[in-house]
């Protein structure tokens, strides 16, 4: 065979071995890429699921076009096909010839050789390239860096699925054991009025939760949108019974009403109802026959006050009231009652619930300190005294000594409240309420800012820098976000699970009274 | 002439280098590589400043290289008080059997096949001067004529690195026709008892004579007719570009130490001298490897430092081979 030819030939096959070798490489840094968003991606998801949908969809959107920018990349390096002369290149670095086919491959053009030596050149690389092995030269596979980087991307899709996540451990109960007794659960509700709002939601979950067809996104929102119903009714359930608590309050001072509120402070709503009931009935009676008798309505209260005297009850006066203004009293009872009777079913459905889904969620990594953007470290002494708030475990304590102090409360001269729960409390404001932990962000900001104020007053002629204790990492702006509840409510790291019901129990109990000061 | 022929003709290139050198090395201890250098700016048409300390051997190497090579040689010991007259020659009046008196050029010992300017920085510039044109044109210009020196024509000048007292350094240009500027490092333990042994002895070792001058002809040709290809030769010039500091390409080094880059005289002597060193590794093309082998000695008389490099003692042969480490080769 022609020098010339067997050169160009060998130069071909090492081109085309190169050509393919790039593409291995490239195809697997492709594909290391993808897995590394697709990591990434996985990572982030659970945060994604509860934010905005235009989040979530931002994010798939920036995957696909990693996704399509790696693949367009690797087919436009792969498009452009390997050279004669990096083929030669190639093999003088390989085998280390020296530049001798590079050479040579430069001499091809010139036909006929301009010298002798150019010749023998030309002759003897050929003699060289026959004894080239291309798949010795340029071995097709995986390169050791490759192989190395899709041990380690394996790993890492390893060790990210086999975690349980929060989210994923909710997803994978919602998959294993919590699909079977979604009926049973329906069941509790089936009692409940039938035109109550958390109610209605609730059932809504719990229909999603039951469908086959639903997936572990949508069962994860629903299970959230669950939490967040029977939140809901907690405080709508918390906000009746301050209604009572207050309606008593007012009826305190009528004797002829104290039965009523005998009743009311002792949470038989019945007996208070069935009083009222009689108290509609009757009084209606006597005052008609006054009226017809001429007599005023004191002397028929008189008569119905001596009527129902026998039983022990001092009713004398009411029909002194408005019936309308009793109606309106019986109406609120029965209100109140059912937004109880609400909760109560709901309780049940919780606990039902908690039985269920709480040992799979707490196999994720909660911790108390992460509530209030604490550090983990262990502080050795800690004490309010010294400002040293940081403990583990300690967020009530921490937003408890944050909250403003009542003059009831026992620990006389402390204006800085009490863990116990003798605080001052934030009006309930029923749908507008916040969530607990969007609620204790704020008030740990509000705190922040007066700390703030005091550091600033007080930093100027101090050689060291005051605690900062109750600083907080979020932004007001982040907190007020409509955002944030729902990124909030799907994040169920924020409170452990042990400690979420008592969290939440003090945050309903909160009164604010500044107004009556 | 055909492939068969050729490669006859670079076995017997071989060859011929490697008697000289065999020859050399029984009476210079060591320094191969500058013996190896010699020679190739004999082979390349070029000339060679030799710079080492005194005692190391300068005069005995050039000494020795002519009697190893059958050529008409020729010292000039340079001193203050040389002419250029002492150099090119003279005219002087002669009188025929007439009794006619006419002018008659007096050839100086320029006119030889090998040229030991000893000690050449003692001179003064205006004598030095006079070697320039015989360098560059090998020829010589007297009384209104031009003589044309016998090929090959090759000049060995040496030079004292550190006695600079009342010696006049060569000027930028003169450097520059100088192929090769090679360094006589001291002689280690071995090469010391070596000269020792050799020298200091009843009979001292006496080279041959090996190669005629119609060989050294002949080598010149085959030097020549070795191929460069156009990536290879690329290189060279990436090389040459990189010590320019106002160059596109110049290194970092090079726009910091440099002041003055090299010619393309550089560059002509970086693939000339690699044409050499790829014949003696048996190959009929040059590399980039050839032309790295050569950068040091083709390239470092043509820099010109700054003050900032003669501040902080930067050497030339350090830029270079920053400068080497950076350049990408031709197969890259």
């Amino acid at each position: 065979m022609e020098d010339r030819t067997l050169i160009s030939n060998v130069l071909g096959q090492l081109g085309r071995r190169l050509w393919l070798g790039r593409m291995i490489r490239e195809t697997t840094v492709c594909a290391c890429v993808v897995v590394f968003c697709l990591i990434c991606f996985r990572l982030v998801e659970p945060a994604l699921a509860g934010g905005t949908p235009f989040a979530e969809k931002s994010a798939w959107t920036m995957l696909a076009a990693v996704f399509l920018a790696a693949t367009l990349d690797c087919a436009r390096r792969l498009r452009r096909r390997v050279s004669a002369a990096e083929a030669a290149a190639a093999a003088d670095a390989r085998a280390n010839l020296r530049d001798e086919l590079k050479s040579a491959q430069c001499f091809l053009a010139v036909v006929p050789p301009q010298s002798a030596m150019q010749a023998l050149q030309l002759s003897r690389a050929a003699a060289t390239a026959s004894r080239l092995d291309p798949a010795k030269l340029v071995p097709l596979g995986m390169p050791p860096a490759a192989r190395t980087a899709a041990a380690a991307a394996a790993m890492l899709i390893a060790l990210t699925w086999m975690a349980p996540h929060p989210m994923v451990a909710d997803v994978a109960a919602g998959e294993r054991g919590v699909r079977a007794p979604v009926s049973g659960l329906r069941a509790l509700l089936d009692g409940a009025p039938e035109g109550d709002a958390q109610v209605a939601k609730l059932k809504l979950a719990l229909e999603t939760l039951d469908k086959d067809a639903a997936d572990s996104r949508e069962q994860a929102r629903a299970l959230a949108d669950a939490r967040d119903a029977m939140d809901q009714a907690d405080m709508e359930a918390a906000h009746a019974r301050e209604t009572l608590e207050r309606l008593a309050a007012s009826l305190q001072d009528d004797p002829k009403l104290e039965g009523v509120e005998r009743a009311l402070r002792s949470g038989n709503l019945d007996d208070a109802r069935s009083q009222l009931a009689s108290m509609t009935s009757q009084p209606v009676d006597a005052k008609d026959q006054a009226v017809q008798a001429g007599a005023g309505p004191d002397a028929a209260a008189g008569e119905a006050a001596q009527a129902r005297d026998s039983e022990g009850r001092d009713l004398g006066s009411s029909a002194a009231y408005d019936q309308e203004a009793i109606k309106r009293l019986a109406q609120a009872l029965d209100d109140a009652r059912e937004r109880i009777e609400v909760q109560n079913r709901v309780n049940a459905l919780r606990r039902r619930m908690d039985s269920q889904l709480l040992p799979v969620k707490q196999s994720g990594q909660i911790t108390a300190n992460r509530f209030g953007n604490r550090t983990t470290d262990v502080n050795p002494q800690p004490s309010p005294e010294t400002g040293n708030v940081d403990v583990r475990g300690g967020a009530m304590f921490h937003e408890a000594a944050a909250t403003r102090g009542s003059e009831q409360q026992d620990h006389e001269g402390s204006t800085r409240g009490d863990a116990s729960g003798e605080s001052e409390a934030q009006p309930l404001q029923g749908d507008a309420t916040r969530r607990l932990d969007a609620q204790l962000k704020l008030e740990t900001i509000r705190n922040d800012r007066e700390a703030g104020q005091a550091d600033a007053a007080g930093e100027a002629g101090r050689p060291y820098v005051i605690t900062r204790e109750q600083k907080s990492e979020t932004a007001y702006a982040d907190v007020t976000a409509g955002a944030y509840d729902r990124a909030a409510a799907m994040d169920h790291d924020t409170v452990t699970v042990g400690r979420r019901r008592e969290v939440k129990s003090y945050f309903l109990n909160l009164h604010d009274e500044s107004g009556q000061r | 002439m055909n492939a068969v022929a050729a490669d006859h003709q670079v076995r017997e290139f071989r060859e011929r280098f490697e008697s000289v050198r065999d020859e050399v090395s029984r009476v210079i201890a060591g320094n191969d590589a500058v013996v190896e250098g010699v020679m190739t700016c004999l082979l390349a048409r070029g000339h060679v400043l030799l710079e080492g300390i005194p005692g190391v051997g300068k005069t005995r190497l050039v000494q020795t290289m002519a009697d190893v090579l059958h050529l008409k040689f020729s010292r000039i010991q340079f001193t203050p008080d040389l002419m250029p007259g002492d150099i090119v020659g003279t005219s002087i009046v002669r009188e025929d059997e007439s009794g006619r008196k006419h002018f008659e050029f007096q050839q100086g010992p320029v006119f030889a096949n090998m040229v030991l300017a000893d000690e050449i920085n003692r001179a003064t510039p205006k004598t030095q001067s006079a070697l320039l044109e015989a360098m560059q044109e090998n020829s010589v210009s007297a009384a209104g004529r031009t003589y044309a020196l016998e090929q090959p024509f090759f000049v060995l000048a040496t030079q004292n690195p550190i006695e600079m007292e009342g010696t006049y350094p060569l000027p930028e240009a003169q450097m520059d026709r100088f192929f090769f500027k090679l360094k006589l490092e001291f002689p280690d333990v071995e090469q010391l008892n070596l000269i020792v042994e050799r020298t200091t002895r009843q009979s001292e070792p006496v080279a041959r004579r090996v190669l005629e001058r119609e060989q050294v002809l002949q080598m010149r040709e085959t030097v020549r007719a070795v191929p460069v290809a156009r990536p290879v030769q690329e290189y060279a010039i990436r090389l040459t570009l990189a010590t320019h500091p106002e160059s596109g390409q110049a290194h970092e080094m090079a726009k910091q130490y440099v002041r003055f880059g090299s010619s393309p005289r550089g560059t002509q002597a970086l693939i000339l001298g690699a044409k050499v060193h790829a014949l003696m590794s048996d190959r009929v093309y040059v590399s980039g490897e050839d032309i790295r082998a050569v950068v040091l000695p083709a390239l470092r008389h043509r820099l010109l430092l700054n003050f900032e490099a003669e501040a902080q003692r930067v050497d030339v042969d350090a830029v270079l081979g920053r400068i080497l480490e950076s350049v990408p080769g031709p197969a890259q």
